[in-house]
């Protein structure tokens, strides 16, 4: 019998309905199971000293006085950016809006990187919509429940997604490994200008990812004797392990191709 | 003392629960495997009630829970609970100390089942992680039990 259902899971998506059902089934003990954690963070912000919130407080003001500053340069740059694809005849890009989520909840399978995040389909989450942290991509939402969805991390050994280097426009895939820290990229020959240090971001291929978002940097590279492809690895750069609250990407080309 | 039909789905939840509980990617490969360790104390707290059926049942909730291909949990759970009836009729009355020296080797198999899975898709997981969590559930399995023998008692004799 087992052997049976594994045959049907892998080969067929028939069990599919049973595994999104349970799944919602078990949605509010996620939540539950989640409260420690909550409740841990309730009581570090209310034992804190006031004088340590005021400090927190200040040094946040500044770096969005920073970050504002910044983003009226980015305004400036998009716009000339915009005018000169508009030249070039190239296809617009178009601006993401974000939804804050919180993740509750891990997939409690080693092998596996999903997280459980606190947005359904009631928030208008839709499967495949990308997911980033402050830092760069996390991954894409797999499944959708109505006020709690899946997010497949990019690390996941079942992930991969195109992108290219920064420093000089370099096409790959980058795969999960299934080890947080780790993602390797695939099929670049032995003569490809790569180096340790570059940064890599989603290339927009595919349509999955919007393109620019960080991927991870290169932190070693091997070129095995006998082998057309070399052995590279990457360092996420969002903190996939540790990012307690993420950012949903609403692109509004997706938005309108889905519109009845 | 608690009625089996309480403390069963009790045990379940609270296992349940501990896997659901949010930690690190990183560090669920060194988690105990809880629903296994529940499974094995009613098989061989009540094996007149809870036989490969129930193994079946935990495992397919551990196959929903850990989100991999239906079936693995399932198959696993449903050999260990078969090995530990085997093993019950050499092992009359085994010590606690002794059961944790099984349970360390029969969490290690189940991990290694599911590690065997993963690298069929191609991951690169470490093999050490697994093996520790495998320590960790035979470290955890005394205290537990203690505990749940005390709350619980089936009147069998084992």
């Amino acid at each position: 019998m087992a052997a049976l259902l594994l045959l049907v899971d892998r080969k067929t998506p028939w069990l599919e309905p049973f595994k999104q059902n349970f799944a919602a089934a078990i949605a509010p003990l996620n939540w539950f199971a989640n409260l420690p954690t909550e409740f841990a963070l309730w009581g570090e912000s209310q034992l804190r000293p006031r004088e340590s919130l005021e400090q927190e407080l200040q040094q946040l003001e500044q770096e969005l006085l920073i970050y504002r500053g910044k983003l009226q340069q980015g305004v400036e740059l998009a716009a000339e950016n915009s005018r000169l694809r508009a030249l070039l005849n190239a296809s617009e890009v178009l601006d993401d809006s974000l939804l804050v989520s919180e993740v509750i909840g891990l997939s409690p399978n080693p092998y596996q990187h999903t997280l459980v995040i606190n947005r359904g389909s009631a928030d208008g989450v839709m499967i495949g919509q990308p997911v980033i942290d402050a830092d760069g991509l996390i991954g894409q939402v797999v499944a959708v429940r109505d006020t709690t969805s899946t997010v497949l991390a990019i690390t996941d050994v079942s992930h991969a997604l195109p992108v290219r280097s920064l420093r000089n426009g370099v096409r790959s895939i980058a795969e999960g490994t299934g080890d947080s820290n780790r993602l390797r990229l695939r099929y670049l020959s032995t003569t490809t200008d790569i180096l340790v240090g570059d940064e890599l971001v989603t290339s927009g291929l595919g349509e999955r990812f919007p393109a620019g978002y960080p991927v991870g940097t290169v932190v070693s590279i091997e070129r095995t004797t006998g082998r057309d492809f070399l052995d590279i690895v990457l360092r996420p750069a969002a903190s996939i392990d540790r990012s307690h609250y993420l950012l949903l990407l609403f692109s509004e080309r997706k938005i309108d191709s889905t519109a009845p | 003392m608690l009625s089996f039909s309480f403390a069963f789905p009790l045990s379940a939840l609270l296992a349940v629960l501990a896997h659901l509980w949010p930690s690190h990617f990183a560090m669920t490969a060194y988690q105990p495997h809880f629903l296994l360790l529940v499974m094995i104390f009613w098989v061989t707290r009540h094996p007149k009630k809870c036989g490969i059926g129930y193994a079946v049942l935990m495992g397919l909730i551990a196959d929903l829970l850990f989100g991999g291909w239906i079936g693995q949990q399932l198959l696993a759970f449903a050999v260990i609970a078969y090995l530990l009836t085997l093993l019950r009729r050499t092992l009359l009355s085994p010590t606690l100390l002794q059961e944790a020296v099984i349970i360390v080797f029969l969490v290690a198999l189940v991990h290694l089942w599911q590690l065997g899975w993963t690298r069929l898709d191609g991951a690169v997981n470490a093999f050490a992680p697994t093996l520790i969590g495998a320590l960790l559930s035979g470290l955890l399995w005394p205290p537990c039990a203690l505990l749940f023998d005390k709350i619980y008692d089936s009147g069998e004799i084992r």
